[in-house]
């Protein structure tokens, strides 16, 4: 596999090694749960079940959905606690990347969601709440991740921002914004690579 | 500036983490996250840097019939993957039992030597096999640490003891963490010894699945990880009842209450730092007694310098002494996993 100019040393792990108890206390037991500790996976669960169902529901916009969802999320931490990385990700984030990716999976096998709700109302993301951030690495990082957020031109944040807060597709995006796909495409990809710079820049 | 090449990568990752990578192009990133590192390096820093949008996502909480659904069928894969034939820790006792052991232990001398240079290749078909055969060897560890003299004379004359110093050290095997000293019959109960001999075991035994998926890991992606030490202690029947873990550079224990046992409201669970070669104990502070709550303990000692972790039951507030007042209950073993990954 060549791509790019750096395929023989992977890129160091992007976030500090956390020092945060709550991390710790998640590192703990999701290496637990990989040695098989279905009590660590009850707390694991009780501690994070909120946050990703809160995922799930917003990209599945049903219940029923994402409570199927809910259980198969928790049903592949299980079995694949053990390739938990706690360098590459922080537990939350990985958490939250088995749900959305699977969140992903079940749009996939629907045509659509027509018979899902969508409300692309334009007031929605502002009224967003920020939910408080224990961690000042983390509050420090998602300060930097909105100051690039906001040099990107409006419609093309408004796309990365819903794709991941709600999982819409570009086709979704598309069709609500009434611009062609490719339109849509550019916008995602063009402001990925200047969210990159502009953070890259600010490390 | 990136090369288009690099952007356009750049972006795919992105598009991953995002989720805006969907169908044909998905399946066929996703083989490519399978086979290259540098792939994988790149979706992670995405999903590190998108995760910050996770605040705006408002927690639900999820109806409460859904978590006893997942322990279900967690319950029925662990029934089906015993039925096809994956060894209980008890099954392979057994069969150690009816003279089997030498013969495995030859097959498992070949199969480390082979294990060395074939572990980068194989990958995760590999991995269960690999955390059998560790497994067998932390048994085999495990029984070779328990002093003979436990099983071979009268357990009434002995008992245990955590000592602050180190008092008697010709009469048993300095590999010992916690060691059997003859002492006046009755001053302690048997029962401590014996219960700690089993869950030395218990522990070694459960804990050696961990390192191997932890080695395993790393054979396939060598970055330090945030998690350097872990250590469960258990009952005897081998029931987690807390996870303690520490991290690279730090000297804070993270300790979660999983299934702690009752206590009197006179009465305190203390954890100790057990040194090696009978070098005395540590009081590291009182454990939680709630299920799912934790605490950070300031470690007194560095893990390298433990080899045990022991908790013993003491007056409300702790033992008055620097060693346990109360008889010693559980275990747990300390892995330092930083140290025995290179």
């Amino acid at each position: 596999m060549t791509h790019g100019s750096s395929t023989v040393d992977a890129p160091p792990a992007s976030r500090p090694i956390s020092t945060d108890p709550a991390d710790q206390r998640l590192d703990g037991l999701i290496s637990a749960c990989a040695d098989g500790i279905e009590s660590a996976f009850e707390q694991l669960y009780k501690s994070t079940s909120s946050q990703l169902f809160g995922v799930l529901l917003r990209i599945l916009r049903t219940e029923a959905l994402a409570e199927e969802a809910l259980q198969e999320t928790y049903l592949k931490i299980w079995n694949n606690a053990d390739k938990y990385k706690s360098a590459r990700s922080a537990p939350r984030t990985w958490l939250s990347s088995i749900a959305r990716n699977h969140a992903i999976d079940v749009l996939r096998k629907r045509s659509s969601r027509e018979d899902i709700e969508l409300n692309l109302d334009k007031a929605a993301m502002e009224i967003m709440p920020e939910r408080e951030r224990p961690m000042d690495q983390q509050h420090e990082s998602s300060q930097m991740l909105e100051m690039c957020l906001e040099q990107l031109a409006e419609p093309a944040r408004e796309c990365v921002v819903r794709a991941y807060c709600e999982g819409f597709s570009q086709e979704e995006l598309s069709e609500r914004l009434q611009r062609p796909i490719g339109t849509v495409k550019s916008w995602i990809r063009r402001s990925l690579i200047s969210l990159k710079e502009c953070l890259d820049g600010h490390a | 500036m990136a090369t288009p090449d690099e952007q356009w990568w750049e972006a795919q990752a992105g598009e991953y983490a995002l989720g805006t990578l969907r169908g044909t192009e998905r399946d066929v990133y996703e083989r490519i996250l399978a086979n290259d590192a540098d792939a994988r390096a790149k979706v992670a820093w995405w999903q590190n840097t998108l995760s910050t949008l996770d605040s705006r996502v408002e927690p639900v909480e999820p109806p409460s019939h859904l978590l006893p659904l997942i322990m279900k069928r967690i319950e029925q894969q662990r029934h089906q993957s015993q039925q096809t034939g994956r060894f209980s820790t008890s099954e392979r006792g057994e069969r150690e039992a009816h003279g089997e052991r030498e013969a495995r232990e030859a097959r498992e001398a070949r199969e480390a030597r082979e294990e060395r240079g074939e572990r980068g290749e194989r990958g995760e078909r590999g991995e269960r096999g690999e955390q059998t055969e560790s497994t067998n060897r932390a048994e085999r560890a495990a029984r070779a640490e328990l002093p003979d003299q436990v099983e071979a004379s009268d357990p009434d004359e002995r008992s245990v003891t955590l000592s602050a110093s180190a008092p008697d050290t010709a009469e048993h095997d300095s590999r010992h963490t916690v060691v059997p000293h003859r002492r006046r019959r009755g001053r302690r109960s048997n029962l401590v010894w014996k219960s700690i001999a089993g869950l030395a075991t218990a522990a070694s035994v459960a804990l050696a699945a961990l390192l191997l998926q932890t080695t395993n890991r790393e054979a396939l992606q060598p970055t330090p990880a945030a998690l350097d030490m872990l250590s469960l202690v258990q009952n005897e029947s081998e029931q987690a009842l807390w996870i303690l873990s520490s991290t690279t550079g730090s000297d804070q224990l993270q300790v979660v209450a999983l299934t702690p046992p009752p206590l009197e409201e006179n009465q305190s669970f203390e954890l100790w730092m057990v040194k090696p070669d009978d070098a005395g104990v540590n009081s590291v502070g009182l454990l939680p007694v709630n299920e799912g709550e934790s605490v950070v303990l300031a470690l007194p000692i560095s893990t390298a310098e433990a080899q045990l972790f022991a908790v013993s039951l003491e007056p409300a507030g702790g033992s008055p002494e620097a060693v346990p007042t109360g008889p010693v209950l559980f275990s747990g073993t300390i892995r330092n996993i930083a140290s025995q990954r290179f």
